[in-house]
Protein backbone atom coordinates (compact mmCIF):
# COMPACT_ATOMS: atom_id res chain seq x y z
CA UNK A 1 0.00 0.00 0.00
CA UNK A 2 1.43 3.22 -1.19
CA UNK A 3 2.81 5.21 2.36
CA UNK A 4 0.04 8.01 1.86
CA UNK A 5 -2.75 5.56 2.21
CA UNK A 6 -1.03 3.78 5.70
CA UNK A 7 -3.08 4.29 8.42
CA UNK A 8 -2.30 7.09 10.38
CA UNK A 9 -0.54 6.32 14.08
CA UNK A 10 -3.60 7.85 16.11
CA UNK A 11 -6.26 6.19 13.65
CA UNK A 12 -6.81 3.83 16.09
CA UNK A 13 -6.26 5.08 19.47
CA UNK A 14 -7.90 8.26 18.99
CA UNK A 15 -11.10 5.76 18.12
CA UNK A 16 -10.55 4.35 21.01
CA UNK A 17 -10.26 7.16 23.52
CA UNK A 18 -13.45 8.88 21.82
CA UNK A 19 -15.20 5.86 21.88
CA UNK A 20 -14.87 5.73 25.97
CA UNK A 21 -15.50 9.53 26.13
CA UNK A 22 -18.57 8.80 24.03
CA UNK A 23 -19.93 6.21 26.02
CA UNK A 24 -19.37 7.82 29.60
CA UNK A 25 -21.44 10.67 27.95
CA UNK A 26 -24.21 8.64 27.62
CA UNK A 27 -24.00 7.03 31.01
CA UNK A 28 -24.18 10.53 32.53
CA UNK A 29 -27.04 11.83 30.52
CA UNK A 30 -29.20 8.76 31.14
CA UNK A 31 -28.61 9.10 34.31
CA UNK A 32 -29.02 12.73 34.07
CA UNK A 33 -32.81 12.32 32.52
CA UNK A 34 -33.48 9.83 35.07
CA UNK A 35 -33.12 11.95 37.82
CA UNK A 36 -34.53 14.99 36.13
CA UNK A 37 -37.57 13.03 35.17
CA UNK A 38 -38.11 12.65 38.73
CA UNK A 39 -37.46 15.94 39.91
CA UNK A 40 -36.56 18.35 37.10
CA UNK A 41 -33.90 19.94 39.22
CA UNK A 42 -32.11 16.86 40.58
CA UNK A 43 -29.50 16.43 37.67
CA UNK A 44 -27.24 18.75 38.47
CA UNK A 45 -24.53 16.44 39.19
CA UNK A 46 -24.66 14.59 35.85
CA UNK A 47 -24.63 18.19 33.94
CA UNK A 48 -21.43 19.08 35.97
CA UNK A 49 -20.08 15.62 34.73
CA UNK A 50 -20.73 16.29 31.20
CA UNK A 51 -19.44 19.71 31.07
CA UNK A 52 -15.95 18.41 32.50
CA UNK A 53 -15.85 16.17 29.77
CA UNK A 54 -16.51 18.20 27.22
CA UNK A 55 -14.60 21.06 27.97
CA UNK A 56 -11.47 18.60 28.14
CA UNK A 57 -13.02 17.42 24.53
CA UNK A 58 -13.48 20.44 23.14
CA UNK A 59 -10.19 21.78 24.14
CA UNK A 60 -8.60 19.19 21.62
CA UNK A 61 -5.26 18.33 22.99
CA UNK A 62 -4.94 15.33 21.44
CA UNK A 63 -1.20 14.60 22.05
CA UNK A 64 -2.46 15.05 25.83
CA UNK A 65 -5.06 12.72 25.97
CA UNK A 66 -3.26 9.81 23.87
CA UNK A 67 -0.09 10.14 25.99
CA UNK B 1 -19.99 6.82 -14.45
CA UNK B 2 -17.85 4.85 -12.33
CA UNK B 3 -19.71 2.35 -10.09
CA UNK B 4 -17.24 -0.62 -8.87
CA UNK B 5 -17.65 -0.79 -4.81
CA UNK B 6 -14.17 -0.43 -3.06
CA UNK B 7 -12.96 -1.67 -0.31
CA UNK B 8 -9.76 -0.49 1.85
CA UNK B 9 -7.73 -3.07 0.43
CA UNK B 10 -8.51 -2.06 -3.03
CA UNK B 11 -7.85 1.55 -2.64
CA UNK B 12 -3.98 2.16 -4.27
CA UNK B 13 -5.63 0.72 -7.24
CA UNK B 14 -8.06 3.55 -7.50
CA UNK B 15 -7.84 6.61 -9.91
CA UNK B 16 -5.59 9.39 -7.94
CA UNK B 17 -8.48 11.95 -8.53
CA UNK B 18 -10.63 9.12 -6.92
CA UNK B 19 -8.27 9.15 -3.68
CA UNK B 20 -8.20 12.92 -3.39
CA UNK B 21 -11.89 13.22 -3.05
CA UNK B 22 -12.47 10.45 -1.12
CA UNK B 23 -9.50 12.11 1.41
CA UNK B 24 -11.12 15.33 0.94
CA UNK B 25 -14.88 14.50 1.57
CA UNK B 26 -14.01 12.43 4.79
CA UNK B 27 -11.93 15.34 6.25
CA UNK B 28 -14.83 17.71 5.30
CA UNK B 29 -17.04 15.69 6.71
CA UNK B 30 -15.44 15.38 10.21
CA UNK B 31 -14.60 18.96 10.13
CA UNK B 32 -18.54 19.63 9.75
CA UNK B 33 -19.10 16.89 12.67
CA UNK B 34 -16.68 17.82 15.03
CA UNK B 35 -17.66 21.56 14.35
CA UNK B 36 -21.16 21.57 16.13
CA UNK B 37 -20.38 21.06 19.62
CA UNK B 38 -17.66 23.95 19.01
CA UNK B 39 -20.98 26.22 17.99
CA UNK B 40 -22.87 25.11 20.80
CA UNK B 41 -21.38 23.75 23.93
CA UNK B 42 -19.70 26.83 25.86
CA UNK B 43 -23.09 28.47 25.59
CA UNK B 44 -25.75 26.26 25.70
CA UNK B 45 -24.93 23.66 28.22
CA UNK B 46 -25.30 26.06 31.10
CA UNK B 47 -28.20 27.98 29.58
CA UNK B 48 -30.74 25.78 28.40
CA UNK B 49 -33.87 26.79 29.36
CA UNK B 50 -34.14 23.19 31.69
CA UNK B 51 -32.11 20.45 32.71
CA UNK B 52 -33.70 17.87 30.48
CA UNK B 53 -32.52 20.41 27.75
CA UNK B 54 -28.74 20.45 29.07
CA UNK B 55 -28.46 16.91 28.80
CA UNK B 56 -30.34 17.06 25.65
CA UNK B 57 -27.57 19.72 24.51
CA UNK B 58 -24.36 16.52 26.18
CA UNK B 59 -26.37 14.05 24.16
CA UNK B 60 -26.40 15.61 21.05
CA UNK B 61 -22.48 16.99 21.48
CA UNK B 62 -22.11 13.63 22.73
CA UNK B 63 -23.55 12.12 19.29
CA UNK B 64 -21.82 14.29 16.91
CA UNK B 65 -18.48 13.60 19.05
CA UNK B 66 -19.13 9.95 18.22
CA UNK B 67 -20.09 10.89 14.40
CA UNK B 68 -16.82 12.79 14.38
CA UNK B 69 -14.98 9.44 15.26
CA UNK B 70 -16.84 7.37 13.01
CA UNK B 71 -15.16 9.69 10.42
CA UNK B 72 -11.83 10.46 11.53
CA UNK B 73 -11.35 6.86 11.68
CA UNK B 74 -12.48 6.19 7.85
CA UNK B 75 -10.04 9.01 7.48
CA UNK B 76 -7.39 7.82 9.50
CA UNK B 77 -7.65 4.51 7.76
CA UNK B 78 -6.57 6.08 4.37
CA UNK B 79 -3.49 8.34 5.53
CA UNK B 80 -5.71 11.50 6.64
CA UNK B 81 -5.00 12.92 10.31
CA UNK B 82 -8.42 14.81 11.21
CA UNK B 83 -7.12 15.10 14.98
CA UNK B 84 -6.06 18.77 14.45
CA UNK B 85 -10.25 19.33 13.71
CA UNK B 86 -10.89 19.02 17.33
CA UNK B 87 -9.35 22.05 18.54
CA UNK B 88 -10.01 24.30 14.87
CA UNK B 89 -10.72 27.56 15.54
CA UNK B 90 -14.39 28.01 14.44
CA UNK B 91 -13.46 30.50 12.09
CA UNK B 92 -10.70 28.22 10.48
CA UNK B 93 -13.60 25.61 9.87
CA UNK B 94 -14.19 24.10 6.30
CA UNK B 95 -18.08 25.71 6.33
CA UNK B 96 -19.30 28.97 6.87
CA UNK B 97 -22.47 27.94 8.86
CA UNK B 98 -19.65 26.73 11.65
CA UNK B 99 -17.68 29.25 11.82
CA UNK B 100 -19.57 31.57 14.74
CA UNK B 101 -20.83 30.76 18.00
CA UNK B 102 -24.44 29.76 18.68
CA UNK B 103 -25.62 31.67 22.26
CA UNK B 104 -29.31 31.52 22.00
CA UNK B 105 -32.17 28.94 22.70
CA UNK B 106 -33.53 29.50 19.45
CA UNK B 107 -30.59 29.51 17.36
CA UNK B 108 -29.74 26.22 18.83
CA UNK B 109 -33.51 24.69 17.72
CA UNK B 110 -33.08 26.40 14.27
CA UNK B 111 -29.87 24.77 13.85
CA UNK B 112 -30.89 21.87 14.72
CA UNK B 113 -34.12 22.06 12.12
CA UNK B 114 -32.44 23.71 9.49
CA UNK B 115 -28.39 22.84 9.51
CA UNK B 116 -28.93 18.72 10.71
CA UNK B 117 -31.43 18.89 7.88
CA UNK B 118 -29.05 20.33 5.61
CA UNK B 119 -26.17 17.60 7.02
CA UNK B 120 -28.98 14.87 6.96
CA UNK B 121 -28.82 15.39 2.95
CA UNK B 122 -25.27 15.15 2.58
CA UNK B 123 -25.03 11.70 4.64
CA UNK B 124 -27.39 10.38 2.45
CA UNK B 125 -25.24 10.71 -0.60
CA UNK B 126 -22.86 8.37 1.02
CA UNK B 127 -25.19 5.91 1.46
CA UNK B 128 -24.60 3.35 -1.67
CA UNK B 129 -21.49 5.36 -2.50
CA UNK B 130 -18.54 3.54 -4.48
CA UNK B 131 -16.37 4.07 -1.13
CA UNK B 132 -17.80 0.77 0.95
CA UNK B 133 -16.53 1.62 3.85
CA UNK B 134 -18.27 4.65 3.83
CA UNK B 135 -21.69 3.63 2.44
CA UNK B 136 -21.82 1.04 5.31
CA UNK B 137 -21.69 4.11 7.84
CA UNK B 138 -24.68 5.35 6.28
CA UNK B 139 -26.33 2.40 5.08
CA UNK B 140 -29.80 1.56 6.75
CA UNK B 141 -29.87 0.82 9.25
CA UNK B 142 -27.09 3.38 10.44
CA UNK B 143 -26.94 4.97 13.91
CA UNK B 144 -25.46 7.94 12.61
CA UNK B 145 -28.57 8.76 10.53
CA UNK B 146 -30.73 7.79 12.98
CA UNK B 147 -29.15 10.09 15.70
CA UNK B 148 -28.89 12.60 13.11
CA UNK B 149 -32.93 12.60 12.53
CA UNK B 150 -32.68 12.48 16.43
CA UNK B 151 -31.41 16.35 16.28
CA UNK B 152 -33.66 17.09 13.29
CA UNK B 153 -36.91 16.34 15.09
CA UNK B 154 -35.75 18.21 18.60
CA UNK B 155 -34.83 21.30 16.81
CA UNK B 156 -38.25 21.09 14.79
CA UNK B 157 -40.50 20.33 17.36
CA UNK B 158 -38.82 23.27 19.65
CA UNK B 159 -38.84 25.92 16.94
CA UNK B 160 -42.66 25.12 16.24
CA UNK B 161 -42.93 25.44 20.08
CA UNK B 162 -41.47 29.00 20.10
CA UNK B 163 -43.20 30.23 17.05
CA UNK B 164 -46.45 29.14 18.50
CA UNK B 165 -45.98 31.46 20.87
CA UNK B 166 -46.35 34.35 18.98
CA UNK B 167 -45.54 37.88 19.90
CA UNK B 168 -41.43 38.00 20.78
CA UNK B 169 -40.69 34.49 20.69
CA UNK B 170 -41.84 33.94 17.09
CA UNK B 171 -39.99 37.22 16.43
CA UNK B 172 -36.57 35.58 17.53
CA UNK B 173 -37.20 32.37 16.35
CA UNK B 174 -37.68 33.80 13.10
CA UNK B 175 -34.59 36.16 13.09
CA UNK B 176 -32.88 33.09 13.73
CA UNK B 177 -34.75 30.91 10.63
CA UNK B 178 -33.45 33.89 8.19
CA UNK B 179 -29.71 33.58 9.53
CA UNK B 180 -29.94 29.74 9.61
CA UNK B 181 -31.77 29.15 6.14
CA UNK B 182 -29.88 31.68 4.12
CA UNK B 183 -26.58 29.70 5.79
CA UNK B 184 -28.27 26.27 4.95
CA UNK B 185 -29.03 26.95 1.27
CA UNK B 186 -25.27 27.94 0.65
CA UNK B 187 -23.91 24.89 2.63
CA UNK B 188 -25.13 22.32 -0.17
CA UNK B 189 -22.06 24.35 -2.61
CA UNK B 190 -22.39 26.53 -6.19
CA UNK B 191 -24.90 24.73 -8.31
CA UNK B 192 -22.12 25.04 -11.13
CA UNK B 193 -19.67 23.09 -9.37
CA UNK B 194 -17.12 21.21 -11.13
CA UNK B 195 -15.86 19.72 -8.39
CA UNK B 196 -19.73 17.70 -6.88
CA UNK B 197 -19.39 16.72 -10.98
CA UNK B 198 -16.17 14.73 -10.04
CA UNK B 199 -17.76 13.40 -6.91
CA UNK B 200 -20.50 12.57 -8.94
CA UNK B 201 -18.78 10.63 -11.80
CA UNK B 202 -17.00 8.73 -9.40
CA UNK B 203 -19.97 7.40 -7.82
CA UNK B 204 -18.92 9.13 -4.27
CA UNK B 205 -22.06 11.97 -4.35
CA UNK B 206 -25.66 11.04 -5.90
CA UNK B 207 -27.22 14.09 -6.48
CA UNK B 208 -25.84 17.58 -7.48
CA UNK B 209 -25.48 20.32 -4.96
CA UNK B 210 -28.60 22.03 -7.27
CA UNK B 211 -30.96 18.96 -6.93
CA UNK B 212 -29.94 18.44 -2.98
CA UNK B 213 -31.13 22.60 -2.60
CA UNK B 214 -33.88 22.37 -4.53
CA UNK B 215 -35.56 19.17 -2.41
CA UNK B 216 -34.32 20.18 0.57
CA UNK B 217 -36.26 23.71 0.43
CA UNK B 218 -39.25 21.85 -1.29
CA UNK B 219 -39.26 19.77 2.19
CA UNK B 220 -38.15 22.72 4.53
CA UNK B 221 -40.37 25.21 3.39
CA UNK B 222 -43.59 23.80 3.85
CA UNK B 223 -42.60 23.01 7.05
CA UNK B 224 -41.91 27.10 7.75
CA UNK B 225 -45.06 27.70 6.43
CA UNK B 226 -47.28 25.43 8.64
CA UNK B 227 -45.39 26.48 11.91
CA UNK B 228 -46.45 30.53 10.86
CA UNK B 229 -43.41 31.67 10.29
CA UNK B 230 -42.01 33.63 6.74
CA UNK B 231 -39.99 31.54 3.92
CA UNK B 232 -36.88 33.53 3.90
CA UNK B 233 -35.99 34.43 -0.32
CA UNK B 234 -33.98 31.89 -1.18
CA UNK B 235 -31.46 33.86 -2.93
CA UNK B 236 -31.49 36.64 -0.47
CA UNK B 237 -28.08 37.27 1.23
CA UNK B 238 -26.40 33.94 -0.60
CA UNK B 239 -22.89 33.61 -1.25
CA UNK B 240 -22.51 30.24 -3.23
CA UNK B 241 -25.48 30.34 -6.19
Amino acid sequence: MPEALTPTAIAQPLDDYLREVVQTLHTAVNQGMRRAADDPHAASPQIADCAEILTVIMAGDVKEWLG
Amino acid sequence: MFSDRVELKDLPKQDPEYIDLLRRVLAIQADCEIGGPHLYVDAMLPSAPSQIDQLVVARTAAEEIDHFRKFARLAGDIGVDTAYLMSRPNQERYLEAFRGLITTWEDFAVFGFLIDRVGKYQLEEFAGCTYAPLSRLLEHPSRVMEEEAGHIDFGTTRTAEMAAKGGAARERVQRAVDFWYTTGLDMFGRSESRRAERYSFWGLKRRTNAEARAQYIAEVNPLLESMGLQVPDALAGRKYL
